[in-house]
């Protein structure tokens, strides 16, 4: 269902027309004969001629990450297919891209992959990633075989924007790197009866929210000599040059408060059932588990979609893998985190500058958050990825805290970005402090890659979270061996391999019963099935019995990395064919003849 | 057949009632169904929607759906006021959100756990009972309603409600109509409970086993107890809920896809993939609605909810250990003094005795409005049946000392009791069976639901979150006495024992019988009328203990050069605090806002301090907040203002200041 309904205003109208002459550039140059003609020395890893020509080296709004999206789909029908689950608060859609090969089975009994982004819309190039890494499977599919394999096994389903008004909002509206977290609903956050009545005031007009300075000869700060639009402090006894007020803005309501009732004030990733707490328990909570109607709707699409065996949702910033648990009263199952470890360690290896970590201990305790959803209440292996690290900057650790070593930010912004990551100093006239000063870090820097380092991003991470969804139960029956053990009386054998490292079954699963077992059946016209027995290990000593329904094995799990034999006693002779039918681990057949 | 709303009201309440493919699908109700001869005279979902069309006849009242569920019945609300008067807000013109211009009010629901019907009675009662007297002119609920809005939703979950009127074989149900796998193994309503004994009520079975788990009680063999390893007991019986075992699990009657229920759906202490408590917190339509009316409408001061976890008679405890723990789970010890005190006066207004204790709620609606919602949030059962006496000569004079009797002969044969008539020896009452009023004394003892585990079925065999409180010996004195409570009022809430043949044990005695549902959850309707009036009375005292805001002790002093000094003592003259401590450590409450502000004419330029104060929370009984300001005024002579408190769970006051 494709719904045109995405002008939202004129600003972003104009952006998008100006976006689409841009797209349309880079295919109306050259045919895409002379393109493959051109690029005979091919820069490898990437498609050769893409049918939807995408710079990844900025940023696109809702529209126009929409076209993009709608373009692909039409550019690739076999293998994408485009859906909205339903609008925003402010009436966008929320678009879910679902890229399988679709002449190759059934898309709904393919072990599924979930990638969604930008759930906290400031952490923008979420979105870019999980665009690009639509983009590259499509574009990929008719020269890479790995991508092909990836195509045919599975199917993902790739919702880049789980806050689309925030997202423009951040766009067109004043910001900072770090606003809107929230989405837009009203809220009366300093609970006084108006609503949003307190947000924050660009004073100079130019779309970021920066900082307030005062000139004070008796302040306590003072210019960066080698960065001078980089305030430091003074030493003890030295003479200052500035007092600072904070971010820019105007005490609106007059309660002494400066910006404490804007938009929204909730954060979306305490939105979600397992191990929920109201927003006292730590900021951030609305009324309940998935009051956000976003998280909601995207819920209901995923839990309608049980073969997703694998998830990553992606947010920045700081260079991690995280895993939950979100709290530390809470635990994960030790079977469940050698999975991660697994997934995690190597992810670590291909992203240089990011660690592999959990969220409770090694980050701040998350009630309430998306990925424990995904793992405590769907048994689902699932990552955040917290894109960018400052380690990015120059290649070493010297940055490695949040938002990274000032000096070393501003040597990087001097040198590399030439001065565009910072608004500089300029005189504004403030209704209460008369005048001050506003500059400092624009909203699309410190958070966010520059664009010459975005695509490597891109790249880096969609790397991982395809080896992750590569590592998805997959199975196979790797041989069948038939026994006869009298006359008209045969032992049938089947080896079932699942040789990914993800199990059809997390422990979590098995634990609260979520996802059925795996069904290993037999069929025969005329076959009698007297009795199923399965195994670990091809002597049968850890056998399981199944006496009820033996026709019909019911096994609890098919391990990562393992192998499970099932034995079936048969009376009657003639063909049989052999299913293994899992939820999350696709499914396998094998046919032959007892005789 | 589940009825889908009736025509009449359409044109009162301007509903159009579509039957949607989903009620289509689950809302019709394949189970047979018929009119439970144990609810007799109690209202079902189409005689409580007459009775809210009834009394929005009434000036004082007007009714609106907050939802319409998946069996297509609506979640009505009742709102009382004034409807001339009403609270007169300073900025009822500006911009101010709607419900901060609406008085401090009362949520009252009923009937959250569905098969407690008389919730809804007595929540339905109250209205009716509060807009007969304010239409009568009664001064004491026509101040109260001039002063307050009463927002009243007597049954949150009608679907689930009307299974228990209409579905049978009998049991209590507290789900709605989503389908659910109760006992997650992947199949869907496989095994309920069936009915053996064609009488149409699910009971209990027991199956005679020499080493069975429970045995005959020694007081009276047609109550079973679990035997006690303690004292090397035998057992005679295994106990099942009266089901055949319809998937060969091993387990009796442990799903009939019971759906989610309302009372387990909530966000406090929520049970994770428990039987009931829905796929997550807050999952269900009419739990949404009820949730977001709730934080939609701020001016709820108190929360009334009509349940068996009772904490007036039982009120919650304190435990100032465990408030140390960032994520509260035990009453505020700040709190406790006013719960206390209210829950004391509701005793004393009530009357009765001998109260069950109350079972811990999991996901529990009472529970979600004080933990989570920062409100006074209270909690009655209504009804529980009243202490009785043996109807023979002996007396127990102690409840715990029951189950250590030592006269009985229970030697692990089965035991058919006598029958009810045969166990009373008091005067019956006249004409009475089931609804035999005059009985026993009104309100007093406890309720059914709780007790007896061991002979009761309840919602399946996974039992209810209101069952297996207190101890054996407690829960075996309630079966006592309810027995009793029977007998004297020849009320057939029993089932004796019988014997029947059963699939699963072929070759065994077993038998069918134990404690009807329903009949020690909810009293016979006559009794209904008597259990509103001391609800009302509380309502109305309560009402007399929410915060008074005044604005005492107002000054302006001048300081030269147009300056002036503004203060005052913004004072909460009543007995309860503006919110409890719960309201404030969970910022769910909202504060008091204070405005100081020159009249047209009268510019006043803050000095020092902001126009606007906000006051978090005042105490009770004098609490106050000294407020000042230094202002330096212009514009034209005779400058004067004024200051002005208001939030949205008090009346708001103002008073004038000159500036000379």
């Amino acid at each position: 269902m494709l719904i045109n309904q995405y002008f939202v205003n004129l600003p972003q109208q104009i952006a998008r027309l100006a976006m689409a002459l841009c797209i349309a550039c880079g295919g109306l140059n050259v045919s895409a004969q002379d393109d493959a003609a051109r690029q005979i020395y091919k820069a490898v890893g990437g498609p050769t001629t893409p049918r939807v020509p995408v710079h990844w080296n900025r940023y696109y709004d809702y529209a126009e990450t929409t076209e993009i999206m709608q373009k692909l789909t039409a550019a690739f029908p076999n293998l994408a297919k485009l859906e909205s689950v339903g609008k925003s608060y402010d009436d966008r859609e929320m678009w879910v891209m679902t890229i399988t090969n679709f002449e190759h089975g059934d898309e709904r009994r393919k072990p599924g992959f979930w990638i969604d982004a930008s759930i906290h819309a400031n952490e923008i190039q979420a979105t870019e990633v999980a665009m690009y890494t639509a983009w590259f499977l499509l574009e990929m599919h008719g020269e890479n075989e790995f991508v092909q394999s990836l195509l045919r096994d599975r199917v993902f389903y790739i919702l880049p924007m789980m806050s689309p008004d925030s997202r423009d909002h951040h766009f067109y509206e004043p910001n900072t790197t770090s606003s809107p977290r929230t989405g837009l609903r009203p809220v009366d956050d300093d609970r006084d009866g108006y609503v949003d009545e307190d947000t924050v005031n660009d004073l100079d007009g130019d779309g970021h929210i920066t900082q307030m300075r005062i000139r004070d000869p008796n302040g306590r700060w003072k210019a960066h000599p080698k960065y001078p639009n980089l305030m430091i402090q003074v030493e003890e006894g030295e003479q200052g040059e500035f007092t600072l007020l904070g971010s820019e803005g105007i005490d609106n309501d007059n309660d002494g408060r400066i910006a404490e009732d804007g938009p929204g004030s909730y954060d979306p990733n305490r939105d979600w059932p397992w191990n929920w707490q109201p927003n006292y328990v730590q900021r951030g909570a609305y009324r309940y588990p998935f009051s956000v109607l976003e998280n909601r709707m995207m819920a209901d699409f995923v839990s309608a979609r049980p073969n997703i065996a694998g998830a990553q949702t992606y947010h920045n910033t700081g260079g991690m893998l995280l895993r939950g648990p979100g709290a530390k009263t809470d635990r994960y199952q030790q079977a469940d985190l050698q999975v991660y470890d697994v997934l995690g360690q190597l992810g670590a290896q291909l992203l240089p500058g990011y660690r592999y970590m959990n969220v409770a201990e090694d980050l701040y305790e998350v009630w309430g958050g998306e990925i424990d959803w995904f793992h405590q209440m769907l048994g689902v292996f699932t990552f955040t990825n917290e894109l960018f690290t400052s380690y990015l900057l120059f290649h070493s650790q010297d940055a490695s805290a949040f938002g990274g070593n000032r000096d070393r930010q501003a040597m990087f912004e001097q040198y590399l970005l030439f001065g565009d990551g910072l608004v500089p100093w300029k005189e504004v006239e403030h209704p209460v402090y008369g005048k001050v000063e506003v500059g400092g870090m624009k909203k699309n820097w410190g958070r966010q890659p520059p664009g010459f380092m975005l695509q490597e991003e891109c790249h880096r991470n969609m790397a991982f979270t395809l080896y992750h969804a590569d590592q998805m139960p997959l199975v196979s029956i790797q041989s069948v061996e038939t026994k006869r053990l009298a006359d008209g009386v045969f032992e049938v054998t089947a080896l079932i391999e699942n040789p990914k490292v993800i199990p059809t079954h997390s422990a979590v699963d098995l634990q609260q019963k979520i996802t059925r077992p795996n069904l290993v059946s037999i069929q025969g016209e005329g076959l009698a099935v007297a009795l199923a027995r399965s195994s670990s290990e091809m002597l049968f000593r850890n056998a399981t019995v199944y006496e009820k329904d033996p026709q019909e094995v019911r096994l609890r799990n098919l391990p990562g990395r393992s192998l499970t034999y099932v034995r079936w006693i048969v009376s009657g002779s003639g063909p049989f064919s052999i299913s293994v039918d899992t939820v999350k681990g696709g499914q396998a057949n094998y046919s032959g003849t007892l005789e | 057949m589940i009825l889908i709303g009736n025509g009449a009201r359409h044109s009162i309440f301007g509903l159009i009632l579509i039957f949607s493919t989903f009620s289509l699908a689950f809302g019709q109700d394949a189970a047979p169904t018929g009119s439970n001869p144990a609810l007799a005279g109690y209202a079902d979902y189409n005689e409580v929607t007459r009775r809210v069309q009834e009394l929005e006849k009434s000036s004082w009242a007007s009714a609106r759906s907050l939802v319409q569920t998946a069996g297509g019945r609506e979640v009505w609300l009742l709102t009382l006021g004034d409807p001339r008067e009403g609270c007169v807000h300073p900025f009822a013109d500006g911009p101010l959100t709607v419900s901060f211009k609406e008085p401090p009010a009362f949520l009252i629901v009923g009937n959250v756990h569905a098969p407690h019907v008389v919730g809804c009675e007595i929540a339905l009662g109250i209205a009716e009972d509060l807009v007969a007297k304010a239409t009568a002119g009664d001064e004491g609920v026509v101040n109260f309603l001039k002063r307050f809005t009463v927002y009243v939703i007597p049954s949150p979950t009608p679907d689930a409600t009307e299974k228990n009127f209409t579905r049978r074989p009998w049991r209590e149900q507290t789900g709605n109509l989503r389908p659910t796998d109760d006992d997650r193994d992947f199949e869907i309503g496989e095994d309920p409970p069936s009915e053996l004994n064609g009488d149409d009520w699910i009971t209990m079975m027991r199956v005679h086993d020499d080493l069975g788990t429970h045995r005959a009680h020694d007081q009276d063999p047609r109550l079973l107890v679990p035997v006690d390893p303690k004292k090397n007991e035998r057992g005679a019986f295994r106990l099942f809920v009266e089901a055949v075992d319809s998937d060969k699990d091993g387990s009796f009657g442990e799903d009939a896809s019971d759906g989610v229920d309302f009372n387990r759906n909530h966000t406090f202490n929520y049970k994770y993939f428990g039987k009931g408590s829905g796929p997550h917190q807050v999952s269900e339509p009419e739990t949404r609605a009820v949730v977001d009316f709730a934080f939609d409408h701020p001016n709820i001061a108190v929360v009334l909810t009509m349940t068996p976890e009772d904490n007036l008679f039982k009120p919650w405890r304190a435990n100032a250990q465990a408030e140390r723990e960032a994520i509260k789970t035990t009453l505020l010890t700040a709190d406790a003094p006013f719960t206390d005190f209210l829950a004391e006066r509701f005793r004393n207004l009530h009357g009765g005795k001998d109260a069950l204790e109350s079972p811990k709620g999991e996901g529990s609606f009472s529970e979600w409005a004080y933990f989570h919602y920062g409100r006074w949030s209270f909690a009655s059962r209504g009804w529980w049946i009243p202490k009785t006496d043996p109807p023979k000569a002996e007396k127990l004079d102690d409840d715990a000392k029951t189950d250590e009797s030592k006269d009985a002969s229970a030697d692990g044969l089965p035991a058919i009791g006598p029958n009810a008539g045969a166990l009373a020896n008091q005067d019956p009452q006249p004409g009475a069976r089931r609804g035999g009023a005059g009985g026993g004394r009104r309100g007093g003892g406890p309720p059914g639901d709780a007790s007896g585990a061991a002979t009761s079925a309840s919602d399946g065999a996974a039992g209810s979150a209101r069952e297996g409180q207190g101890s054996q010996a407690s829960q075996t004195a309630q079966e006592l006495n309810a027995l009793n409570w029977f007998a004297a009022n020849q009320i057939e809430g029993f089932v004796d024992w019988t014997p029947i043949v059963h699939p699963d044990f072929p070759n065994q005695t077993v038998e069918v019988g134990g404690f009807k549902p329903f009949y020690r959850l909810n009293p016979p309707a006559e009794t209904i009328p008597s259990l509103i009036g001391p609800h009302v009375a509380w309502l109305l005292e309560v009402g007399g203990h929410l915060p008074t805001i005044e604005l005492r002790d107002a000054k302006v002093e001048s300081l030269g050069a147009n300056l002036f000094r503004v203060t005052c003592k913004v004072t909460n003259t009543s007995f309860l605090p503006t919110m409890p401590e719960m309201g404030r450590v969970s910022r769910e409450g909202y504060p008091l806002q204070v405005i100081l502000e020159g009249n047209q004419g009268s510019k006043l330029e803050f000095i020092e301090g902001s126009q606007r104060n906000s006051i978090s929370r005042l105490d009770g009984l004098g609490g106050n907040a000294e407020q000042s300001w230094i202002v330096r005024v212009s514009g034209e002579a005779n400058f004067s203002g004024r200051l002005l408190v208001y939030g949205p769970t008090i009346t708001p006051v103002e008073t004038k200041v000159e500036f000379k």
